[in-house]
């Protein structure tokens, strides 16, 4: 199934992705980003905070945001 | 529908028509010319204020050297990231940026559309950073600024909460009402171009709740004023001395004056004459060629110190030999002899 996958840390991109029906939030995070900590990111289903059990449905529009995203001077 | 979805919805429609839709599926890249540039300016300073000694300004321009780097590295990244991914770009269609204004009324305080002046606006929480109060912060996007697609500004809501000595500088990574967006750039970038409302706001106020010591206008550490590096007391930003010999920092009561040259230095590199006892800076005193203890010109003489000269002309004194008597002196002391022998009195020889 369809989902379109925001990923704001980093480069920022947007895609619309193929995922396995029945996918879980914390599997599809795991799956695009590695190692990092799910508690260091927001991780939003249909822009709404979720639980990392819940399961993706076609056409969700999932969005990954590190919760430390640091600024500079100049 | 309410008047303020019409709103919302009126609002979408004209943003969406400011997106810019790309024409193809390739995707356009540029080098990033500019943060090269940056960072070989930094460079450059970096490398001068080193070379002459000025540690402070050496410190400021290696953090923003560092953030200059990191934007560079961020920037090229994201291109990598743009050439391997050769799908469609994502843009918003007017649907979903309607969605992003009403999730954006539940995720914000008092979210404002302002059709007229054609600006967004939303109002964070209060936000603290390691303990120290900075007040709320609005976000402004406005969609059409002179021809320019989106530019948005970060106004501070309470004012009070600024620091006192750099009223412009609300946050320490804004200055005016620029958010220094560091990380975010790329991120906020890419949410603008590609019409996320939703996400453009939340990464804003993300890096708005985050403090990046390494590179900020004002550290938190200096945000009530800075400590003294003599007496440690906490000082006004604009009130501080440095120490032209070492470059730290100290207030008015711990930068002393060089009696010869006026240069102000801490109590480290603070020289006390031994013999007058007043203060100079190391350049200004001398070492005796005898003693070499370091004095104030004005208390050597000849390059010597007043003890080693005193000490020189005494040692002087008893290793010379006696002269010879003058003729008037020895008439003199026949005199005395001839007088004291007739009044019987003891004669002392001259």
């Amino acid at each position: 199934m369809k989902i379109l996958l925001i990923n704001n840390h980093g480069g920022g991109w947007a895609d619309f992705i193929e995922v396995p029906a029945a996918t879980t939030v914390a599997e599809l995070f795991t799956q695009k980003m590695g190692t990092a900590q799910p508690e260091n990111y927001l991780i939003r289903v249909n822009r709404l905070p979720v639980s990392p059990d819940q399961v993706l449905q076609e056409n969700d529009r999932v969005s990954i945001t590190s919760t430390r995203i640091e600024g500079a001077a100049a | 529908m309410s008047d303020s979805r019409k709103q919302l919805l009126r609002a979408s429609g004209r943003i969406r028509e400011r997106l810019l839709v790309p024409a193809t599926g390739i995707p356009t890249v540029g080098l990033p010319n500019f943060y090269w540039d940056y960072c070989v300016e930094s460079l450059q300073l970096f490398q001068r204020a080193a070379g002459r000694g000025w540690q402070a300004a050496a410190r400021d321009i290696q953090r923003r050297l560092t953030a200059d780097i990191r934007t560079l590295q961020s920037s090229l990244q994201e291109i990598l990231r743009t050439l391997d991914r050769p799908s469609t770009p994502f843009v918003a269609s007017q649907r979903e940026i309607f969605e992003d204004l009403l999730a954006l009324e539940d995720e914000f305080d008092d979210l404002e559309v302002d059709l007229k002046a054609q600006t967004i606006s939303v109002r964070t929480d209060r936000i603290k950073l390691e303990g120290i109060p900075l007040g709320s912060f609005q976000i402004v996007l406005s969609w059409e600024v002179m021809g320019c697609p989106f530019l948005y500004r970060i106004v501070a809501t309470n004012s009070e909460y600024a620091t006192p000595n750099r009223s412009e500088t609300p946050h320490p990574h804004v200055d005016g009402e620029s958010l220094c967006e560091g990380e975010a750039k790329v991120p906020i970038r890419q949410a603008l171009k590609q019409g996320r409302l939703f996400d453009f706001f939340t990464i804003v106020r993300q890096t708005l709740l985050t403090y990046n010591a390494a590179s900020a206008y004002v550290p938190l550490s200096e945000w009530n004023g800075l400590a003294c590096d003599d007496c440690g007391n906490v000082i006004d930003v604009e009130d501080y001395d440095s120490c032209e010999r070492c470059g730290s920092r100290v207030c008015c009561g711990c930068c002393s004056r060089c009696d010869d040259c006026d240069c102000c230095q801490c109590g480290t590199c603070t020289k006390t004459c031994p013999a007058c006892e007043e203060q100079f800076c190391k350049s200004c005193l001398s070492p005796c060629r005898n003693c070499d203890a370091h004095f104030c010109t004005e208390c050597l003489d000849h390059g010597q110190c007043a003890d080693c000269r005193s000490a020189d002309e005494e040692e002087q004194r008893q290793t010379e030999p006696e002269k010879p008597a003058t003729r008037t002196q020895t008439a003199e002391v026949a005199r005395v002899a001839v007088h004291a022998h007739r009044v019987r009195q003891a004669v002392t020889p001259a």
